[in-house]
């Protein structure tokens, strides 16, 4: 499976803060999250323990993607 | 605004995005003003639970707040001591406020929340947060 992080770049240069437009792009991430459903219908503990048992799974698969074993 | 260096758990993004009346919504209006911290292995969560489209736009909002992500792994060494007091997958997130010297690990887990006292961070909720560092200061 090829995840997404491999095919997004990261580019998090030091920019300006403009408040104002971090509430517009905030604002507009939550319409667009309305929009897919993302987790829909969940409560909170249900997206706790869904999120949870997706790390757990990680951790089992690839530990390595969290922790440096050759420290 | 507080200075503390605070770490987001991966909850706290996802119901600031879907959940807009609750404190985490209210806590990522305040990203500019706070340092954060964001370990790579919580980013890689977010990949995996976001829409292409919405990424886009996360990442837009992490580079404003100038938000650091963190690249680094831990060692195991860490998390082995946290798991004495933690299920592996929260022992994670403790060992990497640890390693990163966070001084607020931000979360809604309960297990976080109601149990675990650790000495070298607090844990607080986006609520509790909200309370003690930005109403307090902004009255």
């Amino acid at each position: 499976m090829t995840k997404t992080s491999d095919w997004i770049p990261i580019l998090l240069p030091k920019g300006t803060v403009r408040h104002s437009s971090h509430m517009e792009l905030l604002k507009s991430l939550q319409n667009k999250a309305k929009k897919v459903k993302l987790f829909g219908g969940m409560n909170k503990q249900q997206i706790i323990k869904k999120l949870h048992q997706q790390r757990k799974k990680i951790l089992k698969e690839t530990p390595h993607d969290y922790i440096n074993y050759t420290a | 605004m507080t200075t503390l260096t605070i770490l987001l758990d991966t909850n706290e993004f996802i119901f600031g995005l879907t959940k807009p009346q609750e404190s985490s919504a209210q806590l990522l209006g305040k990203l500019p003003y706070l340092s954060i911290k964001l370990p790579r292995f919580i980013l890689n969560e977010l990949h995996d639970n976001l829409s292409y489209t919405l990424l886009k736009e996360l990442y837009q909002l992490i580079r404003e707040a100038e938000v650091e992500v963190i690249e680094e792994k831990i060692p195991a060494s860490m998390v082995k001591k946290y798991q004495k007091q933690l299920p592996p997958e929260d022992a994670i997130i403790a060992a990497y406020c640890e390693f990163l010297r966070i001084e607020i690990l931000i979360s809604e887990n309960r297990h976080f929340l109601v149990d675990f006292h650790p000495k070298a961070f607090r844990v607080l909720s986006a609520h509790e947060f909200i309370e003690q560092y930005i109403l307090t200061e902004s009255n």
